[in-house]
C-alpha cells in the first residue's frame, strides 16, 4: 500500500508539470507551413498584443496543392512567433518562428515561411490569416491576406475567384487516384484522337498543325501529359480544354492505362464542365457528365499498344 | 536394452548394449552373434544311463540356481515402420523417421511475444515517402526459434526471429558457436569462452540481458538509440573466475537492429571494440552484480553520389507557369568522399536482488557517457552537426515479484542526445535541453514454469510516459510532444 502511495505521488506532480503539445502533420489541413507546428484550435487573443507590421507576398493566386508559397513581412518586437491559417477553413493555427531584429526598422522583427496550398479546398476566394503571437502564446489582430485559390484538375481561369471572367466554354477531363500513367484519349467528330501524341483539336496538314490554328479559341488543347514516364507529378489529372465552343458532332472519350507505374489498379472519374451564364450576368463551370471505371495494371497497361478505354461519347457544343 | 539368444540347449548369454548403441539404433533388436555349442567327441564311448541321469539332475539344478532374472519388456518406442506406395517406392506419409533435436544432443526452444501498442502519435496518414504513420496496432513483436548444442568444449546457437513488427519478417538473431574451458562447477561460468559470429555486445547491463526474459518490453529509449539492436558479427571472448567476469569483443560496429525489417552492413573497415569487466556474487538471499564497459569504434559521414547537368524551374512569380527567367541550370556535381569519424563510450552498471517471502525485488540501474554513438534516433553525424555529438544515458529499473504470479515495476530512463544541442529562438541560437525522460510502469500476470508442461509465459502491461522537447508550444519554444504509449504483450515460451 505503501509503495502504492509513493507512485500516486510520483505521478501527480509529473501529470501536472506536463504542458504536452500535440503533433501532427496536418497533410490534411488546407495550409502547410514548412517547419512549422500545427496547434488545433483557435489561440487566445491579447488586448493590445502583438502585430503584423507589414506582409510581403508574391503572388495572390495560388493552385491546389501548390508547394512552398513564400511569405513574409515584420512584427512587433514583443513578438515570439507568427500564425498562419485560412480563416474559414481549417482546424487550427500553424506556428513558426520569428526572425532577429529587423535591421532597417527598430522595433520590429523579420519573419519568412513557406506555405503550401492543400487539396480539397473549394476554388475561389480565400482569407489567409497571418497573425503575431506574443510570449504568452497568445495572438494579436490578425491580417487577411486574399488568395485565389484555383483547382488544377478543372481548369476554369479566374473565374472561381471573379464569376464576371468568363471559363473556358468546354472542359473534359479525367482525375484519377493513383500514380500511374494514365491519359486521357478525346477523340473529334472528324475521328482524330487528341492524346499526349496529338495534344489539340487542330487538324495538321501535311503531318504538321499550322501554325495559327492553335490561337483559334475553337481549338482544343490538352493541358498536360501527367505523370508522365511515371514521374508522379502529383496532379493525377488531364484536360482537354476549349475557350469557346469547339465544331459541333460526337466526341467520344477514352481513357489509356499507358503505365501502372507499379500500382495494381487505378480509379479514374471522367467529366464534362460546360460554361453557363447566370441570370445576372456572371458565369460559372457546369459538370454536365460524370463517368467513373477501374482499369487494372495486368488487363488494362499495354503502353499504348492497345485501345483505348471507351468512356463516354458527348454531344458538343 | 537387453539383447540376448539362447544357443543350443546348455549355452545362454545376455548382451548388453551401450547407451551410445542404443541411441543409434534407435530401439531395434538386434540378435547378437552366438558361440557355436559344443560338439559331443565322437571317439569316447556314450554315457551310461546312470551317468546320463546324473548329468540330467546336475543340469537342471545348474538351471533351477541360474534361473534368468525376468528381463522387462523394452520401454524405448519404436520407430514407426516406414510404409512406402506400392510402385513406387517413396514414402507414403512422412519424408522418415521422426526424430528429435535431443536425438543429436540439440535443445530446441523459443518463444512468441504478441502485442497490441497504442501511441499518441500515430495518426491516419502516410510520412513523405509511403511509411504509415499510424503505430497503433496489433504486432507479433519478436517469434524467436533458436537451436542450441552445448558440449564440453563446443557450443553454438542458432536463432532465428519472425516479426510483423514492419512487415512479416523473418531473419537471424543468433548464430555462433563458441570453445570452452569450463569451470567444473556448473553453476558458474566457464574460465574462457571464445565465440565467433553473431552474438550480444558486451556493453553495460541492459544490452546483455535475453529479450525473452526482459521483463520491460524494450531497452530504454537511450539503449535503443546507441545499440539498435542487441547482436552483432565478431568475435567475442567471456568467462568468468570466482566472482569477477570478463567479456571483451571486436565487432563489425553495426549491430543488426531489433526492430525486424532493417539491416545494414558496416560501412567501415575498423572493426569496434568494446568489453565489460564486472563482478557476480549471490550471498544468500542476496544477488549483487555490476561492472564498467567500453566501446571504441568508427561511423562514416556518408558522401554524396556524382550528379548530371540538370534543369531548374523555380517558380519565381508563384504563378505556376515557365517563363523563360525561372529556367536555371545546375552543374552536375562531382562526387563528395566519405569521411570516418570516431566514437565512443563508457558505462557503469549495478544490479541488486533480494529474495523475500514475496519473491525477488530487483533493483538495476547504468549510465553511460558516449560520444557520436547514437546509431538509432538521432544518428549522430559530427560532420553534418560541425562538431561532435555527447550523449548521457541512464536509467534506474525497479521489478518486485509478487509471489510466483505477478510481477509490477516501474522504470526511469533519460536520454539526452546531444548535450550542446543550440535551437533558434527568434532568430538567436539559444542552448537548449534535448533529454528525453521516459517514466515506464508495468504490471503483470506470470505463468511460472512447471504449471503447464513444457511452457512459461507472463501478461504485461506497460504505460511509457514521455517527457521531451521535440514539438512546439503555442510561442514557437520547444514543448513536450503528446507522444505516450501503451503496450499489452502476451509471452509464451518453451
Amino acid at each position: 500500500m505503501r509503495r502504492i502511495t509513493m507512485l500516486a505521488a510520483l505521478a501527480g506532480p509529473v501529470a501536472a508539470c506536463r504542458d504536452e503539445a500535440p503533433v501532427r502533420t496536418g497533410f490534411d489541413e488546407p495550409v502547410r507551413v514548412v517547419d512549422g507546428f500545427l496547434r488545433e484550435g483557435d489561440l487566445p487573443i491579447a488586448d493590445g498584443g502583438p502585430e503584423v507590421t507589414a506582409v510581403e507576398v508574391t503572388n495572390a493566386i495560388a493552385l491546389m496543392g501548390q508547394r512552398g508559397r513564400g511569405l513574409g513581412g515584420r512584427v512587433d518586437d514583443d513578438t515570439w512567433a507568427i500564425g498562419v491559417r485560412f480563416a474559414s477553413l481549417g482546424s487550427g493555427w500553424w506556428i513558426h518562428e520569428v526572425g532577429d531584429i529587423a535591421a532597417l526598422f527598430p522595433g520590429e522583427r523579420d519573419f519568412a515561411l513557406a506555405y503550401d496550398v492543400g487539396t480539397g479546398i473549394p476554388p475561389g476566394l480565400h482569407a489567409l490569416r497571418v497573425a503575431a503571437i506574443d510570449g504568452e502564446g497568445r495572438r494579436g489582430p490578425p491580417i487577411d491576406l486574399d488568395l485565389c485559390v484555383l483547382e488544377d484538375a478543372v481548369p476554369a481561369g479566374l473565374n472561381p475567384c471573379d464569376p464576371t471572367l468568363p471559363p473556358p466554354a468546354v472542359v473534359i477531363g479525367v482525375a484519377w487516384n493513383r500514380d500511374v500513367d494514365l491519359d486521357l484519349v478525346v477523340e473529334t467528330p472528324g475521328g482524330k484522337r487528341v492524346s499526349w501524341k496529338a495534344p489539340s483539336t487542330a487538324t495538321p496538314e501535311d503531318g504538321v498543325v499550322p501554325e495559327g490554328d492553335l490561337e483559334d479559341p475553337h481549338v482544343g488543347r490538352l493541358d498536360r501529359d501527367s505523370n508522365a514516364g511515371c514521374h508522379a507529378d502529383g496532379r493525377n489529372s488531364e484536360a482537354v480544354v476549349w475557350e469557346e465552343d469547339p465544331s459541333a458532332g460526337t466526341w467520344g472519350v477514352y481513357v489509356d492505362l499507358f503505365d501502372a507505374c507499379g500500382e495494381e489498379d487505378v480509379t479514374f472519374t471522367a467529366s464534362v464542365y460546360r460554361r453557363r451564364v447566370r441570370e445576372d450576368g456572371t458565369f460559372r463551370l457546369e459538370e454536365t457528365e460524370r463517368r467513373r471505371g477501374t482499369l487494372v495494371a495486368d488487363y488494362d497497361a499495354y503502353g499504348g499498344a492497345e485501345a483505348p478505354l471507351f468512356v463516354v461519347a458527348v454531344e458538343l457544343p | 536394452m537387453i539383447v540376448g539368444a539362447l544357443a543350443g540347449s546348455a549355452s545362454s548369454r545376455a548382451v548388453a548394449a551401450p547407451a551410445g548403441d542404443e541411441r543409434a539404433y534407435g530401439g531395434v533388436t538386434e540378435v547378437a552373434p552366438t558361440a557355436p555349442a559344443d560338439e559331443h567327441d565322437d571317439d569316447q564311448d556314450p554315457p551310461s544311463r546312470e551317468e546320463f541321469e546324473a548329468m540330467r539332475r546336475r543340469l537342471e539344478a545348474l538351471e533351477r540356481r541360474s534361473a534368468p532374472v525376468p528381463v522387462p519388456p523394452p520401454t524405448t518406442p519404436r520407430r514407426p515402420p516406414i510404409t512406402t506406395g506400392p510402385e513406387t517406392g517413396i514414402p507414403a506419409v512422412g519424408f522418415g523417421p521422426p526424430l528429435t533435436p535431443a536425438d543429436y544432443g540439440l535443445r530446441l526452444s523459443g518463444y512468441v511475444q504478441t502485442q497490441y501498442l497504442h501511441n499518441q502519435r500515430s495518426e491516419d496518414q502516410y510520412q513523405q515517402g509511403g511509411r504509415p504513420l499510424n503505430r497503433d496496432g496489433f504486432a507479433v513483436r519478436r517469434g524467436r526459434l533458436r537451436v542450441a548444442g552445448d558440449w564440453r568444449y563446443v557450443a553454438f546457437a542458432f536463432e532465428l526471429d519472425g516479426s510483423t513488427t514492419r512487415g512479416p519478417f523473418v531473419g537471424v538473431r543468433q548464430a555462433h558457436v563458441s570453445a570452452l574451458w569450463r569451470n567444473p562447477d556448473a553453476t558458474r561460468p566457464p574460465y574462457v569462452m571464445v565465440t565467433a559470429g553473431l552474438t550480444e555486445v558486451p556493453f553495460g547491463h541492459e544490452l546483455r540481458v535475453a529479450q525473452r526474459d526482459m521483463m520491460f518490453m524494450e531497452r530504454s529509449t537511450g539503449s535503443l538509440a546507441l545499440f539498435p539492436g542487441p547482436v552483432d558479427v565478431g568475435l567475442r571472448v567471456r568467462g568468468g573466475i570466482g566472482p569477477f567476469r570478463y567479456d571483451v569483443a571486436v565487432m563489425n560496429g553495426s549491430p543488426i537492429n531489433d526492430v525486424a525489417g532493417s539491416a545494414g552492413f558496416d560501412p567501415t573497415r575498423k572493426p569496434d571494440v568494446a568489453g565489460r569487466v564486472g563482478f557476480e556474487a549471490r550471498p544468500r538471499r542476496l544477488e549483487i552484480s555490476g561492472g564498467v564497459s567500453f566501446l571504441t569504434g568508427t561511423g562514416l559521414h556518408q558522401g554524396q553520389d556524382a550528379t548530371k547537368n540538370q534543369l531548374e524551374w523555380i517558380d519565381l512569380n508563384e504563378n505556376g507557369s515557365i517563363e523563360t527567367a525561372e529556367i536555371f541550370s545546375v552543374p552536375g556535381t562531382a562526387a563528395l568522399p566519405s569521411v570516418r569519424f570516431g566514437r565512443w563510450a563508457v558505462n557503469a552498471d549495478l544490479e541488486i536482488g533480494v529474495r523475500s517471502r514475496l519473491g525477488w525485488s530487483r533493483l538495476s540501474g547504468e549510465i553511460t557517457l558516449a560520444q557520436n554513438l547514437d546509431r538509432g534516433l538521432f544518428v549522430a553525424d559530427p560532420f553534418a552537426a560541425g562538431t561532435d555529438l555527447r550523449h548521457i544515458q541512464a536509467y534506474g529499473a525497479f521489478l518486485q515479484d509478487a509471489t510466483r504470479w505477478a510481477v509490477f515495476g516501474l522504470r526511469y530512463d533519460l536520454y539526452d542526445y546531444d548535450s550542446d544541442l543550440l535551437v533558434s529562438s527568434r532568430g538567436r541560437a539559444v542552448p537548449a535541453d534535448a533529454s528525453i525522460h521516459t517514466i515506464s510502469p508495468l504490471v503483470g500476470a506470470v505463468l511460472p514454469a512447471g504449471v503447464v508442461a513444457g511452457i512459461r509465459g507472463r501478461l504485461m502491461l506497460q504505460y511509457d510516459v514521455v517527457l521531451d522537447a521535440l514539438g512546439r508550444d503555442r510561442r514557437g519554444v520547444p514543448a513536450n510532444v503528446k507522444n505516450d504509449q501503451i503496450t499489452v504483450r502476451a509471452q509464451v515460451e518453451f
